[in-house]
Formats: structure tokens, sequence, C-alpha cells
């Protein structure tokens, strides 16, 4: 799979990918960051740090998670590691925190998998 | 860019690796990278190397120490005047967004990171505060030029001030007022005397000073009501000559250029065009400029003050004066500047108060700055401040010694690399007091204390010391502790803003003047002689020869360990000073008493030949209870001369017998006899155990 048709994977409209090839200029980098984003604790911090209980933790990885997908382009996680920021922001409700993290880990494995197979 | 050397420096600073990882890619090319994962470093990294930063780039979502954070502390800390920030983050709050902007930040790049934009903004951002930077150092450079002249002129002046006449003030103000006009108005018709701005400041400056020979005239000449006689005249006259070997005199300083030019002053300032002035007679440009234009100005301000022999003329009359010669001959080209000038001259002079002056000196450098504009100044500005960070370093690194600063604003610890490095902590500690690696170097109560003095100096007195217990790598040391308190603002109004000092380590000297202190001729616990003291004293005894006849008794507590470990080392403590006081009490003065060991005491005593009677007194008057810990002792003597003629062999001898009685059930005393030789000993080397 192409970088391009691994974008396609989650927007079929080629959006995504021409923004973040005009951000970051070549697919070597591109490439390179979603490499990187694999290596980054931040996913397992986060499933840590809610299963613990910890709050504050856990909004500083989602955060972070959001922030590199913003960066790549990666449209889905992105909006769901955001919904999952805003509820932890402030006075989290444990039940929302763990259906919002259950999108976030569909979002991130599904990624994962397409970068994964990137080659 | 090829000067790889060159490169500018742009801190980055947030948590996410990958973010900087984005932004070291997008920015890498043009610049250096440097990076922090979080508030507390970027905060070292600006303390460290502030004047290499050119720009920060700073997330506001961060663990430790957030964005705001950091900013709030940039603030505190006078840094963000000088590092332009540019915020990043997926915040899109424009709350958020607003609170950067009011807390100094210079733009706000949002994610997704555009790699066009971001190096649009960073180039701008940094051409902008490049520009602001370099005003800012030729301002800084001309401040540190103008304070150092006016510290020496606080300095010559601070001696003189005692002796100056009541209504100089005002005419020091006035002739420097005119000094500077005419010197301003001839730098615009003539290059001939190379005046810049830093020149004409300097002679404006040192003009104040034309007169202090006059310190060394008899005051009843000084304030005659009435002209002087020739003689007097005479007299009056010296404080030209005087006032320029005042000036010759500040030895340290004698190639300074201010001291140069006030000297000229002080000596020329009554010489005259002609050659018909004194102390010199010098002609024409013989005259120093700034000896011209400051006679001029004396001249004027004379003729328009009022003096107790004449009264004051006014402004046109003392200008027709001088422009007649009839004060003597000035330079033409100066009578020119003084016809030029003299409307502007009135009213200058009639408005001056001493206030304005200092707002003057800042509106003319502003002029100069915008007139001028090259990069000289700042660049050499921050050479030298390089330099001095380097030196700094150095010499702290040399010093072995535990250097810091603590700004109150901030909260805030920064230790010199080597101090960190030797402590085991972070070379920047937030809130030290809270900190609890600190407090286990030193005491929550200790740091406490040193705050409160600290805070307890004031602004001419501001050092205090100390010698403090710091825990190092798991170990006690002793240091000693130097402190100086910053204070801010005038006497009146002073305003703490932290500290400098130092931890030297005098552990050695401590531990070296403990044991010098075992060599004192006491034990410290119960006041008696310690064991080397007694052997020098009773080998003084035995030295004498005399036909007499001594005991030597060595005795020590039984199950003395059970009381230490039963009720602690203090109640042991007391039980041996209890022993002690009953020895004290029930021997001799002349008797030598020591305690030798930790429970062992040794008596030497004179005995008329009765020497079993006096040892049994001494072993009952020792034997009994304190605080219901029984005390009972084994106790071992040898006689001499019987059983040795040296102290060797006396102690030797005696150790033996109480190695014997302890053998035997303790609680007992035994003499020495010759079936005891070779048996163990109890304080000798040779045992290896009680």
């Amino acid at each position: 799979m192409t970088i391009e048709e691994f974008y396609a994977t989650f927007d079929p409209s080629g959006n995504e990918y021409a923004n973040v090839m005009g951000r970051l200029a070549t697919e070597r980098l591109v490439n390179k960051y979603l490499n990187k984003m694999l290596d980054d604790k931040s996913y397992g911090n986060l499933k840590q740090a809610v299963a613990d209980g910890d709050y504050k933790s856990a909004f500083m990885a989602s955060h972070t998670i959001k922030g590199i997908c913003m960066n790549l382009n990666l449209k889905p996680l992105a909006d769901s590691s955001d919904a999952l920021t805003e509820e932890l922001r402030n006075d989290p409700d444990a039940g929302k925190v763990e259906e919002l993290l259950k999108q976030v880990e569909k979002d991130y494995e599904f990624v994962a998998d397409g970068i994964r197979n990137i080659g | 860019m090829s000067e790889g050397l060159r490169k500018k420096k742009i801190l980055v600073v947030d948590d996410s690796e990958m973010n900087r990882s984005i932004l070291a890619d997008m920015l890498g090319d043009d610049y250096e990278i440097l990076e922090a994962t979080n508030g507390v470093e970027a905060i070292a990294a600006i303390k460290e190397r502030e004047s290499e930063i050119t720009l920060m780039l700073l997330d506001i979502v961060m663990p430790q120490m957030d964005g705001f954070e950091v900013l709030s502390i940039m603030n505190k800390g006078g840094w963000i005047g000088n590092i332009p920030v540019i915020m990043i983050s997926a915040e899109t709050s424009s709350n958020l967004v607003n609170q950067a902007y009011d807390m100094g930040v210079t733009d706000y790049i949002s994610r997704p990171f555009d790699g066009k934009i971001v190096r649009r903004r960073v180039n701008n951002t940094i051409m902008l505060y490049t520009k602001q930077k370099m005003l800012q150092g030729m301002i800084a450079e001309q401040i540190l030029e103008k304070e150092k002249s006016s510290s020496l002129m606080v300095d010559i002046l601070s001696n003189i001030v005692e002796f100056r006449n009541g209504e100089s003030g005002l005419h020091v103000l006035h002739v420097r007022t005119i000094t500077e006009t005419l010197l301003k108005h001839l730098a615009e018709k003539t290059d001939q005397y190379d005046l810049n701005h830093t020149k004409i400041a300097m002679i404006s400056l040192a003009s104040a000073l034309h007169d202090i020979g006059k310190i060394s005239i008899d005051e009843k000449i000084l304030n005659k009501p009435g002209r002087l006689t020739d003689e007097e005249f005479v007299i009056m006259k010296t404080h030209s000559a005087i006032g320029g070997d005042m000036l010759m005199n500040v030895a340290h300083r004698r190639d300074e250029e201010l001291v140069k030019v006030a000297y000229e002053i002080c000596r020329w300032h009554h010489e005259r065009y002609n050659g018909r002035g004194y102390p010199d007679g010098l002609k024409g440009e013989e005259i120093p400029i700034s000896a011209q234009v400051v006679a001029m100005a004396d001249v004027y301000d004379a003729l328009t003050s009022k003096r107790v022999y004449k009264p004051a003329f006014s402004h046109e009359k003392a200008v027709e004066m001088i422009m007649n010669g009839e004060c003597g001959v000035f330079n033409p080209l100066l009578l020119e500047c003084l016809q030029d000038v003299k409307e502007y001259l009135k009213e200058e002079l009639e408005n001056k108060t001493l206030k304005s002056v200092a707002e003057d000196e800042v509106q003319s450098m502003t002029e100069e700055l915008i007139a001028k504009g090259d990069t000289i100044a700042s660049d050499r500005t921050l050479r030298l401040l390089e330099q001095e960070r380097i030196k700094y370093q150095f010499f702290a690194s040399m010093s072995k010694e535990i250097q810091f600063e603590y700004n109150v604003d901030t909260d805030m610890v920064t230790l010199s690399e080597w101090g960190a490095k030797y402590l085991g902590v972070d070379e920047l500690v937030m809130h030290p007091f809270e900190d609890e690696k600190m407090a286990e170097i030193l005491n929550v109560e200790k740091m406490h204390e040193i705050r409160r003095k600290v805070r307890a100096t004031n602004y001419t007195n501001p050092v205090v010391g100390g010698v403090y217990r710091l825990h190092v790598n798991g170990e006690d040391r002793w240091h000693r502790m130097t402190v100086r308190a910053m204070w801010e603002g005038t006497e009146e109004k002073m305003h703490y803003t932290g500290a400098i000092g130092k931890f030297a380590n005098v552990d050695e000297d401590y531990k070296r003047m403990d044991s010098l202190e075992k060599e004192a001729s006491h034990d410290t616990l119960t006041g008696l002689f310690n064991h080397m003291n007694a052997r020098k004293l009773i080998e003084a005894v035995l030295a004498e020869r005399r036909d007499h006849t001594y005991s030597l008794i060595l005795f020590d507590l039984d199950h003395f360990k059970d009381a230490n470990d039963q009720y602690g080392h203090l109640f042991g403590d007391n039980v041996l000073k209890h022993v002690a006081q009953k020895l004290t009490d029930n021997l001799r003065r002349e008797d030598i008493v020591a305690r030798v060991g930790g429970d062992e005491f040794m008596i030497f005593l004179e005995h008329g030949g009765n020497f079993e009677a006096q040892v049994k007194r001494i072993f009952q008057v020792v034997d009994g209870e304190y605080e219901n810990f029984q005390i009972s002792v084994s106790m071992g003597v040898s006689l001499a001369p019987k059983d040795g003629e040296d102290y060797e062999t006396l102690f030797h001898a005696a150790d033996q017998a109480l190695y014997v009685s302890k053998r035997g059930g303790r609680n007992q005393y035994r003499f020495y006899d010759n079936s005891m030789k070779g048996t163990l000993s109890v304080l000798s080397p040779m045992d290896g155990e009680e």
C-alpha cells in the first residue's frame, strides 16, 4: 500500500493526503512521522491512565495523540481523540471516558494497521 | 545556510517528541534547534543560554510546567522582552489564545503545522526582534558607559562634597548646561575638535568638577564679602592647578577618559585664548577645547549670578561683556557659538531644574540612536556578556563550591553546574522550600532559618553566613554557607529580589577540629583528663624518679553495654558522668583521673604504702546505683615501682590485671602479679574484643 492509498482508506476524497503533503512537503517525511507515531508511547499511556483512573495523565496523553494526528491528517483518530481530550479536560464522567476511549482504540488500531501495511 | 556555526538558535518546547521532530525538520535547514520537553527544561535553557536563543516555540499543554507557567516566569524574570515566543498548540479556544497574547507571545501557530507558514512566521518574528535587540544593545552600551562615568563622579564628588560651598549646586548645573549647549553647536559648525556624542557627554559631565580645587582654598578667602586683595587673589588662583593635581591622584583611574577630560578642565578653565590666563599661560588651541568651553560657561554663569561683591547681570549684559572681551579673550569660533545659541541658552537656563537633567540625557541619547543605527554596539555588548558567562562558568567549575542563586519572584534556585552535580540535583529547582530532594539535602527547618536570616538583612549589610550539615551522596558533610541578599532600590525603599551565595565544603576542617578536640586535655563528656593527656602527666611524674610509690588503676563498668542498649546513649552518657563525678569527689586534687575509652577509666595516685585500702575505697565509691542501673566495676591495678617504672609497663600490667578480674566474674579488683604475664589484655591493641 502506498501512502496515498493509506490515506484513501479513511478519506476517499484525497483531501487529507493532499493537505499533509502540502504541509510536510515530501512522502519521505510523512512516512517518517507515521512510523514515529507507532513508536509514540502516548497511546499506551492513555490506556493505562484511564485504567488507573488518572484522568490528568490521560488528558495529557490524549492531547498528545490529538496533536500528532492533526499534524498527520489522520482525521478519524484526530476527531475521536479530540472528543476524549475534551471530556477529560474538565470533570470527566467515567462512563463517557470509557465510551470515548473505545472509539479511540478502534481508530488507533485501524490507523496502526494501515501504517504497518505501507510499503 | 553554509555557516553552520553561526546558525541562529531556536528553542522548541514541546512534550511530544514527534512535534519537536516535525518542527526541527521544518526549520533545521536555517536554524539550530534546541529542544526542551517541558517547562522546567525550557526555563533552564533560557537561564543558561538567554543571549543565544533567538526564538522560542512553545507548546501550551505539557506535564510538569505548562506553557502559561513558562510565560509567567519569563515575564517575572524579564526574559519575555528578549526572547520572542511563538505559541504552538492544538488548542484553538480563543480564550487561551488571548491569554497567551496577553502574556507576551508574539505569534501563534496552531496545529497542524504547515512547513511554509512555520518558516515564514519564524523568520518574520526573528527579523522584528533582531532590530529591536540591536537597539537595546546600543542603549545598554550607552547606559553602561554612563553608569561607569557617573559612579566615578560620585567617587570624586563624595570626597569633596562636604567642602562645597552652598551656592555651587546650581552653578555646577548651569555650567554643565552651557557647556553642553555650546559643544553641540560647535560640533555642528566644525569637525575640527572631533566632537561626537560620547565626547560631548563626557565633557559636560566632567565640567561639574571644574572648581574642585577650591576645597583647598581657605574659607575666609573663598567666601569673603568684597573684592580679594592681590595676595588673596594669588591664593585663589591656585585652585585650578590644585584641582588638576587632585585628579592626577585618582591613581588607579588616571587612564580613564573621564579623568583625563576632567583634568584638562580643572587645570585650564582659567586659561585665555591670548595666553593671558593661568596657571600655565596656554595660548590658542594649546588649550583643550573642553577647558575653553567650560571657561566660557564659567564666566557666563559668574556674570549672571549674584555674588557677595556684585549684583547679577542680565543675560544680555553678560553676553555683551563676554563678546567685548571684558572677561578675557575667547576663541572666536566659540564667541560665534555663544551668539548663535544665546536666546536658546537664556530660555534653557531659566527652565533648568535638577530633575530635567536626567530626562535630557534620555532624550539626547534617543536622538543619537535614531541617527546612528549601526550594530557594532549591540554585537559587542552581547559578546561581552557571553564572555562574562564563560568566565563565570569557568570559575564556578574550578571553585568546587556549591554556588546558587535564588529568585524570589519565580521562587526558583539555580545551582552552578558543579554544585548541581555534587548534590545530585538539577541545576534548576522550582519551589526549593517545598522540594523533597532539597529537604533531603538540608532539612526544611534549616532552609527556613537561612531564609529568615537573609530576609532580616538590609541594603548596607546584606551578607549572612553559617555552618550547615548537608546530606550529600548518603553522608553528612559540613559546609560553610555565605549568602548575600539582593536588595533593589534605595535605602529608604528596599525591595528584596532574592539571594546569591555558596556552600563550601568544610567537612575536613570540622573533622580535624574534632580530632584536635580529642587531643585537647580533657574529655568533653566527663571533664576528666583524656587518655593522651593523662599519659603525658603520668610520664612526667614517673620521670621525676622520686622514691614514691604509685598505683595505676584501670577499671571499666560491668554491663555498661546494657545501659546503652536498654536506656539509650544519653542515659549511658549520664552514667559515665555520674561515675566521673564520684571519682572527682573522692580523690585528691593531685591524683590523675582520666577516661581512657568508652567506659574505661584510669586513675594514677600516690599511695603511702597502704595501697590495698586505697584501691578498695575507690572500688566501693563507684559501686552503687544510678537511676535503677546497678553500677559495678571490674578493676585491675599495677604498682610502681614494683610492677614497672615506666608508663607502658604499668599500663600493660594493670590492663592484664583487669582482664583477669573480668574473667573472674567481674565486680572485683585484682592486683597485677607475675602469674598474669602473657594473659590477654582488655585495652591493649592485641586484644580483638572485650
